[in-house]
């Protein structure tokens, strides 16, 4: 066969070259930096940038399991809640009898509402918006009442070193989310089940067809995404020696835009964890960053706020350019 | 080309894309009630030249020229072309199914009362006008989510014909007709040509085009390899000119010889529904055809032996074991593959590399505990883009990028990796080009004749199921009515004969089957 329009369609020379789509939103957060740095001294020392890693952390590890979920075309809204449960959880075992069970407890505790979450949209076919709009609730309710409505404190926290210690001037808190990203990161490109995951939010009915079980996915990934907002329930219960029913509210917000500035569609099967630690950086850099250069408050959250729909339409605006 | 004035005229026009060279120096011209074919295999160029007359893309600055009745027009926008008479209806239809057919008609431009509120009067009364004036069988209080897509068709046409269009371009508009729709679709174009409206359409059936059309212009890798005349169109130098050489025939000439194993049978499946009473077997070696019309059930039943729709009674028995419980989980694993009639919608992912799109099925074979490496399927995938000679810049490559013949040929291999004992092909050259068809033609043959697989095809187009298929089974009605045993006796007129219920169904071979 010697049939040549195919090759011109795709363009012969259109050999995979660098793709500047594979930098994402990187550029965005070096420009930060670099601005941050160039109006405040304080900002680009070995301190400031720990500290915000530190900061970053919680948010890299909910946002982690958030981009698995978002790439099944899905959402969970319940995030905050279920860190907020599983801290009180992990705080309440510490004061038992048995403290060392605080942590895999909590996790447990995570990881099964999160199937819970899954259940609920797999089963059910629920749509994740509102199964999770719901869980989000009620998880709160829960996390209140394990705490009895006031702060459970435990200043023997024996897992406190994770979010306190260091190891070569790492915090234990970044290396823990770091560890979190590079699961991910293997999870989605190195294993059956990430091809699959990509697959049920690229084409839910095409998984059905090429004997994917979809439900089972579903189920995984909403699991996926307790495990780790309880991961990071853990984390910050060790940071604070203490828990309550405070804590973790509207964190989903800043984990759905770490995602989404990240490059992840809303329409699933498009993305990556890559893009996603960027995104939650990009966060961190610019809680911050304004901090230091003296923004005030309000208007924090709202240069916070046009950051990322500016990010997000600069991103769409390249797409479209690769058009 | 004279200096006459025609309805629109398309000069030396050319469009590069980044890297990419769609359209070199294409002209083309049609006068008041014509229809002008554009032909050429995928990828030549003919939705680009659509697109730019209907102002998705605009052409490369400086060169070409488009002109209407004679005057240079600028089309920027699909604003400018409506506004120049230009309607494009897309293959893809996008009717907004959930509201009615009149406010799908005049979307946008809805007549109002008092400046701000819809006249909803007017607005049917007009739409209603519209759908008389070409005969439409439908109302304008009716929801396009109840019209066939013939009808959703025809719905667009109107709105076309509202918007006072008098250029309209159809894009593969029989692709997903039954026969008689798309005889009722030719008399509609008939009548709109009556009327002065001229038409440019586009398609890959060459038959339709020899019968409807005034002028043919070919396009190959983006350019203008010919223009033929009313009285020269035909078939033969079509697709002579389409692919750059003679085709001697679009089948290989394989002889088949299904040997007397039965390897499948399928007894009295229904699904309570529609589908009923459909008992046949399937022998080694054979490629068994499910001829019939569009909407006569053959999907539907393959659906039911894949699993994927649930059937209420009958047994599918594979290599002597009755498979129950069937889902596609299932058949898969027991060697029974379904190739999707709707590619994009049911088979591919359109955002994942060409290699993760073959290797899909099998990822739990390359995988070692679960674990993939980085090239684990491009390392697979790469017989298969040899062997089925698949076109990619990369086995990284989207398929979305890739064109319809070799998005196809990745489905193909994502069925054959399984290396399944039964292969269902549902439209497997639909929207594909000539030369991807006889390449999947010969890929089906190889498979069949070294006994790999045995393949149950289900074709609209009459020529390749009658080339290819060593029996054919007629389905209407959700049931099998004839069985065509002599490959002598697979012919269109026998086929149609039944299909379309001029004869009364024949349950004779069902006795057969059974072994009685």
């Amino acid at each position: 066969m010697n049939v040549k329009s195919d090759n011109i369609a795709l363009g012969d020379r259109e050999k995979p070259k660098l793709d500047l789509n594979v930098l994402g939103v990187l550029p965005i957060l070096i420009l930060f930096v670099v601005i941050f740095g160039l109006l405040e001294q304080r900002f680009l020392t070995v301190n400031n940038m720990t500290n915000i890693l530190r900061q970053a952390s919680v948010n890299i590890i909910i946002a982690c399991g958030m981009t698995l979920v978002i790439l099944t075309a899905g959402i969970d809204l319940s995030v905050g809640s279920v860190l907020a449960v599983s801290a009180v959880v992990a705080v309440n075992v510490s004061l038992s009898s048995h403290p060392e069970l605080a942590i895999p407890i909590a996790l447990l505790v995570g990881l099964g509402v999160g199937a819970i979450n899954g259940l609920l949209i797999a089963c059910f076919k629920m749509p994740p918006f509102i199964a999770t709009l719901g869980t989000m609730t009620s998880f709160r309710g829960i996390s209140y009442l394990l705490a009895n409505g006031t702060t459970v404190i435990n200043n023997d926290l024996p897992y406190e070193v994770i979010g306190n210690g260091t190891i070569f001037s790492v915090p234990w808190m970044v290396i823990i989310a770091l560890l979190v990203f590079v699961v991910t990161w293997i999870l989605l490109k190195r294993t059956v089940l990430g091809t699959r995951i990509y697959a049920v939010g690229g084409n839910i009915l095409a998984a059905k067809y090429s004997g994917i079980s979809v439900g089972v996915i579903l189920v995984i990934v909403y699991a996926l995404s307790g495990l780790f907002s309880a991961t990071a329930g853990v984390v910050l219960s060790a940071r604070l020696f203490s828990a309550s029913g405070l804590l973790g509210i509207s964190y989903e917000l800043d984990a759905i835009a770490a995602v989404i500035l990240g490059g992840t569609s809303f329409n699933g099967g498009v993305g990556g964890v890559g893009g996603t630690l960027v995104g939650a950086l990009i966060i961190a850099v610019l809680n911050n960053g304004l901090v230091i250069v003296g923004v005030p408050y309000f208007w924090q959250q709202v240069v916070k706020g046009i950051v990322i729909i500016a990010a997000v339409l600069i991103d769409i605006y390249r797409q479209k350019m690769k058009k | 080309m004279t200096k006459q004035i025609h309805k629109i005229e398309a000069n030396h026009i050319s469009k590069t894309f980044p890297g990419v060279k769609a359209l070199v120096d294409v002209s083309v011209y049609l006068n008041k009630g014509e229809l002008l074919s554009i032909v050429g295999e995928n990828g030549a160029g003919k939705s680009t030249l659509m697109k730019i007359l209907a102002g998705v893309y605009t052409k490369d600055e400086g060169v070409g020229e488009v002109l209407i009745e004679g005057e240079v027009v600028d089309i920027r926008s699909p604003g400018d072309a409506l506004a120049y008479g230009i309607s494009i209806i897309h293959q893809e239809l996008s009717v907004a199914e959930d509201i009615t057919v009149a406010e799908n008609i005049f979307m946008g431009r809805e007549p109002l009362k008092n400046g701000i509120f819809v006249d909803r009067r007017k607005l049917i009364r007009d739409t209603q006008a519209v759908l008389k004036e070409i005969e439409a069988s439908f109302k304008a209080t009716d929801y396009p989510r109840n019209l066939s897509i013939a009808e959703q068709q025809v719905l667009e046409i109107a709105k076309a014909i509202s918007q006072n269009s008098d250029v309209i371009i159809m894009d593969e508009p029989t692709a997903s007709l039954s026969e008689a729709e798309m005889a009722h679709l030719f008399e509609l174009i008939h009548r709109l040509k009556a009327r002065g409206i001229s038409i440019i359409y586009i398609s890959h059936r060459l038959k339709e085009v020899v019968e409807l059309s005034d002028r043919v212009v070919v396009l190959r890798d983006g350019a203008h390899v010919a223009t033929m005349e009313k009285e020269e169109i035909n078939e033969k130098d079509m697709v002579a000119h389409m692919v750059g050489r003679n085709l001697t025939e679009y089948y290989g000439e394989l002889t088949l010889t299904p040997s007397s194993n039965k390897l499948m049978t399928v007894k009295d499946l229904a699904d309570g529904h529609f589908v009923h009473d459909v008992s046949f077997d399937l022998f080694e070696g054979e490629i068994l055809g499910l001829a019939g019309l569009v909407g006569a059930g053959r999907s539907e039943i393959a659906k039911l032996i894949f699993g994927i729709d649930k059937k209420i009674s009958g047994e599918i028995i594979l290599n002597g074991k009755t498979i129950n419980d069937s889902n596609p989980i299932h058949s898969i694993d027991n060697g029974i593959s379904y190739l999707t009639e709707d590619r994009k919608g049911l088979g591919l992912f359109l955002e994942m590399s060409s290699a993760d799109n073959i290797a899909l099925n099998v990822l739990n074979q390359i995988a070692q505990g679960g674990f993939l490496r980085g090239n684990s399927s491009r390392r697979f995938a790469k017989d298969y883009i040899k062997n089925l000679n698949i076109r990619l810049a990369s086995p990284l490559t989207k398929a979305r990028e890739l064109s319809g013949g070799n998005q196809q040929k990745l489905l193909i291999s994502r069925m054959i990796s399984t290396q399944p004992k039964v292969l269902i092909l549902d439209e497997p050259t639909r929207g594909v080009d000539v030369g991807a068809k006889s390449e999947i033609y010969k890929i089906i043959e190889k498979l069949v004749e070294s006994r790999q697989m045995s393949v149950i095809m289900i074709s609209s187009e009459l020529p390749e199921l009658i080339g290819l298929s060593t029996r054919v089974l007629v389905v209407r009605d959700g049931t099998i009515v004839h069985q065509i045993k002599d490959t002598n006796e697979i012919t269109q007129e026998h086929i149609m004969a039944y299909a379309a219920g001029v004869k009364s169904p024949d349950y004779s071979y069902d006795q057969s089957a059974v072994g009685v």
